[in-house]
């Protein structure tokens, strides 16, 4: 098999599309918990809790030294489960089968430009 | 014509088979990205649109997409895949008009990773977030990598398998 020019193209194309989409991390203090695009449930980081909801699925939410995870969830793929703790910014936990997003948010001074 | 039809079938069930196949393979569980997959269903499905062309890959995506998603997970997960696959074959497909460009391989990175968009802007449209982009990155650097093993396979099986129809 011969590799072709417009191979080394497509593969510099990618790379390149995925460096740019590499989310900044930077230490977060709050997660929103969003389904469907609907703010749910903003959870401060710094105070421990366990939180529950049920849209499609029903899903465990905790929150324990300043880290979110989902606990438990009865969704198929259990993906969110996988997703373990998350604590930085640009980091996310998505379940598609419950059409839900957990997602840091940054410090509370940068917060109005974020959601602005 | 029949021949045609009767081996895009075959190839199709196949194509389900390996789909079916891959969800044992727990991928999920070391790289916690929602849809990420192997491709390996992808070999038979360039294929099909190297060896049968377009006007019987197109369909064969759909079949496939609808069939392992109503099969394993529901409404959701096929609008995903069929997002990804729609927008992966079209991509290959005008990727292949210029053969002398790209290889085989080239075709399937290109493939792997419109695959990846396709899913993320569904689901993007479906979470109604643009959020689910930082996933994006991550999804690249591993379509690369599945997309050149299933390129280099299905150069294999294109050169192997010389049945004309």
């Amino acid at each position: 098999m011969k590799f072709k020019l417009g191979d080394i193209l497509i593969v510099a194309l990618i790379v390149i599309t995925a460096f740019f989409m590499i989310p900044k991390k930077s230490k977060g203090c709050t997660a929103v918990l969003e389904i469907s695009g609907d703010t749910i449930k903003i959870f401060n980081l710094s105070k421990d809790t366990e939180y529950t909801f049920e849209n499609e699925y029903k899903s465990t939410i905790v929150v324990k030294d300043g880290k979110i995870s989902v606990k438990s969830s009865n969704c198929p793929d259990n993906t969110c489960v996988h997703s373990g703790t998350i604590s930085h910014n640009g980091e996310l936990i998505c379940c598609l089968p419950n059409q839900m997003l957990i997602r840091i948010e940054g410090d509370p001074l940068e917060m109005d430009v974020i959601t602005g | 014509m029949i021949k045609k039809v009767t081996t895009c079938g075959v190839l199709t069930s196949l194509a389900i088979v390996i789909s079916t196949l891959e969800r044992f393979i727990p991928l999920e569980s070391v790289i916690p990205i929602p849809g990420i997959k192997l491709g390996f269903s992808n070999i038979i499905i360039l294929l099909i649109l190297l060896k049968l062309g377009f006007r019987y890959a197109l369909p064969s995506v759909i079949c496939k997409c609808a069939v392992v998603s109503f099969l394993f997970s529901g409404i959701s997960s096929f609008i995903y895949s069929l997002f990804g696959g729609i927008l992966s074959i079209l991509g290959m497909f005008i990727l292949l008009k210029f053969d002398r460009c790209f290889s085989v391989c080239g075709v399937s990175i290109a493939g792997a990773a419109l695959h990846n968009v396709g899913q993320i802007l569904a689901a993007s449209i479906m979470l109604q977030s643009s959020y689910v982009f930082a996933y994006l990155a991550m999804l690249l650097f591993v379509s690369i990598i599945t997309g050149t093993v299933t390129g280099l396979i299905t150069d294999v099986l294109n050169t192997r398998i010389k049945v004309v129809l």
